[in-house]
């Protein structure tokens, strides 16, 4: 839509449509009937309603911003009539529903659903038409609030995006906060109206003030002399590890649970980082090294498989770490050797097999008295030290904490390193880099098996946390995962594959209602970052550079071709 | 005695045979140039000899009287034979400090690098402007300026140069012919230079050789090619 002809309501009303048609889709899935249980304000707001006008609020807002650019005089229309498209196309679906039975095609599709889109006690042409009102009313709002300064406009945001999640984290919130908050903010099902108005009024108070802040502070950290900066980032580190430190305490068994889910992430994403993110060598199957140092953990720690304690003595958790990461390791070089002479896409499709082979033989018949076969193993040894033994996930979290901080120590320091520089050479072009006097097979040997031995340490601890595992724990979608946080965090960032787990493997856990259309939200999320961010939440600072120094200096590149005489000396 | 050279050079594309024995050398302080048509050999030859091409046992690649031919292509770098890949195939994503500092990624002597970078932005002031510059956003004659410096970085022994002028505007690859021929006067650099521009080649070089389908079909001194009615009419437009 960067064309130069103008915008005209006939774009509003196609804009409306594309809304419109997402509407219905979401309907359809069945996420508006889900929704419709999740109180966000009691008795007041569900969750379905604010998917249903946030979208149309979205549409509107967009449309009158764009039509604002050609004459102010067309925005309120065009807004008003892009979201009253978009509930008017909803509206029908509902009338449909009425009059033709569309059961046998979307099982979703029932009376139930009809009812729930119409608002209030309506229903048949009445509703439909005060539905496109409302639409219409949507626009208006969106039109009235490009008369809001930017701040102001982002605080409503922020203060309507926390009443949003504190009504969907219900029931992570309330085992964490003191039982007189919860009493105060919370009913049954539902923010109570005032607990609305106050985490409202919250947030809109802090999302005003970070925007008033942030810019200033960032510029004067970059003010201040190299030493005393040096002190404050010391002094942020502390307290970010204090805070880390404390954290179970805070979160509780569960949130507990989904920090330590969120960790083995990082751990891997950290590991893959270093194959894909610095050597550019796409592996699909990086799964297989997780598997590796999670089997080699519960086979020499388990007290079952009688065979193989016959052959090998039962370890415990500490004694059997270094060979669990060790496995890994070797791993990596083994498949390492015969794969790396390949490139891009054969070297992606190599790895995904090699992912799968793992998978079957833990998952076959024959290899069943070794590796436990289908069912897996169970009675995998835990970290003792002295009398204590790690059980549950509050005391695992330290583990992965600790590992995770090993992981990033390493990680950060090869980046910064002759090693980290061959490599990002070799990801820019393998041929010059060669003619560079890199190593190839040597170095992209390296990256492929530092990538294993994390992937094999966060392997090692969830078979360890988890105390038994079965096959089905290794499939390709870890892979495909583990990836997508690196892009969605930014490819080649450290903080990025943090950031990156929290969003796509953390999220999803506390937002339980989702769970059931999480890939749903997950392939979205994905295709938006793709489309807007693509250099990822937390990026690499190159890659910013890139992205962005590229756009600006693209209207000179190649037409300066001024002759460049050579320096007479 | 010959500062590098090559015996019966072949090459196999699998069933493929493009290099049908090659044989060639480059004296100290020479430039020779390669010249030919499409699909001659030209740049097969390059690759062969910096490392990155397999040769079959019978081919020979010697750099003072020491054998290159079986050696990986970080190997090759290391003894001073430095390729400037067809293409200007600079990192894109790194600026033009980063990429001359990768191009002295073999050497250990600090002090005779930054001697060579000083010569360097004193041969291209133009790099010397856009230092932090993202090469990738450099214009195509100062990415080709930037692939030259980047190989020199490393002190070469030998420069391989494939298609410097490739897809630059004429006065541009007239700058980077001056520059050629500068750095081998004022340096004394021994430069092997493949070109499709067979006359702006041939009026820097001291020698030439003209490939065909992976043969020499002929050979000698640059003034007498550039007048020999065969290559007049092959390579000259007549």
């Amino acid at each position: 839509m960067k064309s130069d002809r103008p915008f005209t309501l006939v774009d509003a009303a196609k804009l409306g449509l594309y809304g419109g048609i997402s509407a219905i889709l979401i309907s359809l899935v069945g996420m508006t009937a889900a929704f419709a249980k999740t109180a966000i304000i009691a008795d007041l707001l569900t969750m379905a309603q604010v998917l249903i006008y946030g979208l149309a609020f979205m549409v509107g807002f967009v449309v009158v911003g764009r039509a604002a650019r050609g004459s102010r005089g067309l925005a309120l229309p065009a807004g008003a009539l892009a979201s009253a498209v978009t509930m008017l196309s909803l509206s029908l679906l509902a009338l449909l529903i009425g009059a033709v039975n569309l059961r046998t095609i979307f099982t979703n599709a029932t009376a139930e659903l009809a009812n729930l889109i119409l608002p209030g006690e309506t229903s048949g042409l009445a509703g439909a038409l005060l539905l496109t009102g409302a639409g219409a009313a949507v626009g208006l709002v969106a039109w009235l609030l490009t008369f809001v300064p930017t701040r102001i406009r982002n605080g409503l945001f922020g203060g309507i995006a926390a009443v949003v999640l504190f009504g969907l984290m219900q029931d992570v919130l309330v085992p964490i906060l003191p039982k007189s908050v919860d009493d105060f903010l919370f009913e049954s099902k539902g923010l109570t109206w005032v607990g609305a108005v106050v985490v409202f009024v919250l947030f809109f108070i802090l999302s005003y003030l970070y925007a008033m802040r942030s810019q200033v502070r960032i510029s004067r950290l970059d003010k201040l002399p190299p030493q005393q900066r040096q002190i404050a980032r010391f002094a942020f580190t502390l307290v970010a590890l204090i805070i880390l430190t404390l954290l179970p305490r805070i979160l509780g068994p569960f949130l507990s649970e989904v920090a330590n889910q969120v960790g083995f992430y990082i751990i891997m994403a950290l590991g893959l980082n270093v194959v894909v993110g610095f050597a550019g060598m796409l592996d699909l199957g990086y799964v297989a090294f997780y598997a590796i140092g999670a089997y080699t953990m519960a086979v020499l720690t388990t007290p079952e498989l009688p065979i193989m304690r016959e052959i090998l003595p039962q370890l415990t958790f500490w004694e059997a770490l270094p060979f669990a990461v060790g496995a890994a390791l070797l791993a990596g070089i083994l498949l390492g050797i015969p794969v790396l002479k390949t490139r891009g896409d054969y070297l992606a499709i190599i790895t995904l097999g090699f992912g799968e082979i793992i998978r079957l033989l833990v998952l076959s018949d024959a290899l069943k008295p070794f590796l436990g076969g289908a069912q897996g193993i169970t009675g995998v040894g835990r970290p003792k030290i002295d009398d204590f033994t790690a059980t549950n996930p509050q005391q695992f979290y330290y583990l992965i904490l600790v590992a995770i901080v090993v992981a990033w120590f390493i990680t950060s320091r090869l980046k910064s390193s002759r090693l980290g520089r061959s490599w990002m050479a070799i990801r820019e072009d393998e041929d010059v880099a060669a003619a560079m006097s890199i190593n190839l097979v040597g170095y992209k040997l390296l990256a492929f098996a530092t990538g294993a031995t994390l992937a094999g340490l966060s392997g090692a601890l969830f078979a360890s946390k988890l105390g038994s595992m079965v096959p089905a724990s290794f499939n390709v979608l870890v892979s495909i995962n583990v990836l997508a946080v690196l892009i969605v965090g930014g490819m080649g960032s450290l903080p990025g594959a943090v950031v990156g787990a929290i969003v796509l493997i953390g999220l999803p856990e506390l937002l339980r209602e989702f769970n059931e259309f999480r890939w749903w939200v997950y392939g979205a999320v994905l295709v938006f970052m793709m489309l807007n961010k693509p250099e990822g939440l937390w990026p690499e600072a190159t890659r910013v550079r890139e992205l962005h120094e590229a756009e600006a200096e693209h209207t000179h590149v190649d037409d300066d071709a001024s002759p460049t005489a050579p320096a007479t000396a | 005695m010959a500062l590098l050279e090559i015996q019966n050079l072949h090459v196999y594309y699998g069933q493929i045979h493009a290099l049908k024995g090659i044989d060639l050398h480059v004296d100290q302080g020479e430039i020779v140039t390669l010249i030919g048509g499409n699909g001659a050999g030209k740049t097969t030859t390059l690759r062969a000899i910096s490392g990155l091409l397999r040769t079959p046992e019978e081919s020979k690649i010697k750099l003072q009287n020491e054998e290159l031919t079986r050696l990986r292509a970080h190997h090759v770098v290391e003894r001073g034979v430095i390729h400037v890949p067809e293409g200007r195939r600079v990192f894109a994503r790194m600026s033009v400090q980063e990429n001359l500092t990768m191009g002295a990624y073999a050497r250990a002597d600090r002090s005779g690098m930054d001697g060579d970078l000083d010569f360097i932005f004193q041969l291209f002031p133009r790099l010397k402007e856009r230092r932090a510059q993202l090469a990738g956003t450099l214009s195509g004659g100062e990415q080709q300026m930037l692939a030259m410096g980047r190989a020199l970085m490393g002190n070469p022994k030998v420069l391989l140069l494939d298609e410097p002028s490739m897809g630059l505007a004429p006065v541009l690859v007239e700058a980077i012919f001056d520059t050629i021929e500068l750095l081998n006067k004022q340096r004394g650099t021994t430069i092997l230079l493949v070109e499709q521009n067979a006359l702006m080649a041939l009026q820097i070089a001291s020698r030439g050789y003209v490939i065909e389908t992976g043969h020499i079909v002929l050979s000698g001194d640059a003034r007498a090619l550039s007048t020999d009615p065969r290559v007049r009419e092959a390579y000259l437009g007549g």
